[in-house]
């Protein structure tokens, strides 16, 4: 008969294990990892060793000098990137930045500390590009590069969302979202990356737009919102494509075309730019502001940034207005400029409506649809009727990208206060600089990932509860695409009483439009305030 | 029930200690955090922990009702259900709660103030608090799988009904 045990041996011990980091490998799980990435593709984009594989195999099928192929990656940007030479000596790890990370206030697991996060990119230089590593190796926290690294690196670098909240405490200014960055170009030169980027990227390079929609049906999609708009207030819209000699060119991400509730954000562009008479024109080949070429590599960034402006130059516009988006801000505002500019074949952007002219784009020429909006109302150009959004009692989330990549606090806050009636700012730790990540950009939106990104949103959504519970808050304004996506299933599992909503879907519902008839509902087809009781006769 | 009259005594204590050993199923660096940061939204999971744990131990030492000891197992549950816990790791500290009070009413009960069938009583009520904490992590799991299909559908619900319009015409 098998022994009976006693009951001291059945009792669990709940204590994670104390071995140092370096001794605690890395360990994939369903839930806890992205899907790499499919070979096909690898393939469309040229990305090393295209193939087919899981992060659960213990055999990764990494190329057979995979050793030699990183550490000659890291020496070629430890020559091109200063900023990475630097980072990797100076960190004298006081801890400043270590509960900074959303993912790690989420998730308690130390290798989510940005310190931390370095550390497994620092080892290994040490160990291989230092003297002091060299000789005395682990004592001063050097390591040797093996595949369990390699695997720890994909785990991480690849649970960071680059959002930068952790450098603004950083009394070295290091910029932890460079170890990620460079981590992840250097997975990606022996085949480690996952397919919400490069699927995405593929698409993007092949036909435009992340979902690689074809320029009949994007612009079919736009033709459906402009019935939309018609139902709800009588105007129809006349956008024009791909039209030669527009003054602008309006890019925004293709998010905002297929995915809600992105899609009535969309509608408020549509409604603004016509009441304003604007002269501009989507294009169906430059349909995607997003650029997951940011989180596979420098190169590839430049290379999906640049059909923007190769379609302004052949479109012969003289400068382009850019959506609610993420990161193709901080794309535009940190390397733009760098990669692919000057664009002087443009002009500075200047609204042909007030006559303001944006400098602060003099070079990359594109300007923030909320600045030209918020220029627009500033010179009294807009009707606005914020009682339309009486019944949202709203807060508003700054997007990594445009408030730390940008530093573009004020223009939204502008916008939204002349919208609506009723804003409540979440607690001053949680906003502007100090903003908290959505836990889902940087291509780590996708759902089988879903409980790491409700740990890593775990912060934003607890901001956004204290506000709901506080002032009554139900409603959650962003402008980024991926806040957008990302933000209503955040609130779902979080807050599930908060909806999200796109900035120029407040306008869109705010602004009163010449000759339109009366309207009875928002772009959501939801009753407006006060017109309840229509919606019941109607039904 | 006398034990409820000396556990009430011990609120403060219990409370502290119940928190220490949730607080103590992370690593040593995150318990740092958990107990040492007071901002709320510097530290929401400490935080929330911290203030939780009084809840429940509020309800759970006073009225019992399952119906009020859901929504406060459920700011704890919330978050371990998301976090890298096997289902028994994330609820365990339920459990834990029986040791933790026969340890903390361990002189009461060698002076007699209490009989050992009072203790008995009041872990067959953790226990019962246990399955109703099993019935808000099943919850909140399952809210993740049902948000990820509603996620989905959302990403191309316009795709699909542009579609359905074409079919339809």
């Amino acid at each position: 008969m098998a022994k009976v045990p006693k009951p001291s041996e059945l009792e669990l011990q709940h204590v994670l294990p104390k071995t140092d980091w370096m001794d605690t490998p890395a360990v994939f799980r369903p839930g806890n990892f992205s899907y790499p990435g499919k070979a096909k593709n690898l393939k469309v984009l040229g990305l090393a060793n295209p193939r087919e594989w899981s992060p659960m195999d213990e055999d990764w099928k990494l190329p057979a000098d995979w050793k030699n192929i990183i550490l000659e990656g890291l020496r070629e940007r430890l020559d091109k990137y200063r900023t990475l030479k630097v980072f990797m000596d100076i960190c004298v790890r006081c801890g400043a930045c270590a509960d900074k990370c959303h993912y790690y206030l989420g998730s308690g697991d130390p290798k989510n500390m940005p310190v931390l996060r370095a550390e497994l990119l620092r080892s290994v230089y040490r160990k291989e590009f230092t003297l002091a590593g060299k000789i005395m190796g682990k004592m001063v926290g050097a390591r040797d590069l093996t595949e369990d690294v390699i695997k720890e690196w994909f785990m991480y670098f690849f649970q960071c969302t680059e959002c930068r909240r952790c450098s603004l405490f950083c009394p070295y200014g290091i910029d932890t979202a460079e170890f990620t960055i460079i981590g992840r170009e250097l997975l990606n030169l022996i085949g480690c990356n996952i397919d919400w980027i490069a699927g995405p990227a593929a698409n993007c390079y092949q036909t435009g737009n992340h979902l690689g929609i074809q320029p009949h049906a994007f612009k079919d999609m736009i033709d459906f919102f402009v019935d939309e708009i018609e139902a709800v207030n009588g105007i129809r819209v006349e956008p024009t494509f791909n039209r030669k000699g527009a003054e602008f060119l309006f890019v925004t991400p293709s998010g905002d075309v297929f995915a809600d509730p992105g899609t009535y954000t969309l509608m408020g562009y549509l409604m603004l730019f016509h009441e304003i008479g604007l002269d501009y024109t989507w294009s169906t080949y430059a349909s995607e502001g997003g650029n997951f070429g940011f989180f596979t590599s420098h190169e590839m960034m430049k290379r999906l940034n640049s059909k923007m402006y190769a379609e302004a130059k052949r479109l012969g516009v003289k400068s382009i207005i850019g959506g609610e988006c993420g990161h193709m801000w901080r794309v535009i505002n940190q390397y733009m400029d760098t990669v692919n500019g000057p664009a002087d074949f443009m002009e500075v952007p200047k609204s042909p409506i007030t006559g303001t002219r944006f400098d602060n784009a003099a070079s990359t020429k594109m300007i923030h649809i909320v600045e030209f909006t918020a220029d627009l109302i500033k010179n009294g150009k807009l009707k606005l009727d914020a009682s339309r959004n009486d019944n949202l009692v709203m807060t508003y989330h700054d997007s990594c990208n445009t408030a730390r990549g940008m530093g573009f606090f004020d223009e939204p806050r502008y916008v939204l206060n002349n919208v609506c009636n009723n804003f409540y700012e979440m607690p001053p730790n949680t906003i502007r600089e100090q903003t908290f990540c959505c836990g889902s950009g940087s291509g780590l939106n996708n759902d089988e990932f879903m409980e790491m990104r409700m740990r890593g949103g775990l912060p934003r959504a607890n901001a956004v509860r204290h506000v709901h519970e506080k002032f009554g808050v139900n409603a959650l304004s962003c402008i980024c695409a991926i806040d957008r996506a990302a933000l209503p299933t955040l609130m779902n599992y979080w807050v599930p009483d908060v909806t999200v909503y796109g900035l120029h879907e407040l306008v869109g519902n705010a602004l009163v439009m010449e000759g339109e008839t009366e309207r009875t509902t928002d772009l959501r087809g939801e009753p407006l305030p006060g017109m309840e009781d229509n919606e019941n006769e109607d039904i | 029930m006398a034990i409820e009259h000396h556990l009430k005594k011990h609120r403060e204590e219990i409370s502290q200690k119940w928190f220490d050993l949730l607080a103590c199923t992370y690593p040593q660096q995150t318990v740092r955090l958990f107990k040492k940061e007071s901002d709320p939204f510097a530290n929401p999971v400490g935080q929330t922990f911290k203030a939780a744990i009084g809840e429940i131990l509020d309800e759970f030492l006073g009225e019992n009702r399952a119906e009020a000891l859901a929504p406060l197992l459920d700011k704890v549950i919330r978050v371990r259900a998301v976090q890298s816990f096997s289902p028994s790791e994330a609820l365990g500290f339920i459990f834990g709660l029986k040791k933790l009070v026969e340890e903390i009413l361990e002189e009461e009960l060698a002076e007699g103030e209490m009989e050992m069938g009072d203790l008995r009583e009041f872990e067959g009520k953790v226990e019962a608090m246990g399955l109703l904490a099993f019935d808000v992590y099943t919850r909140c799991r399952e809210s993740l799988f049902e948000i990820k299909i509603t996620e989905m559908k959302s990403n191309t619900r316009r795709l699909l009904e542009r579609a359905q319009l074409i079919i339809g015409e």
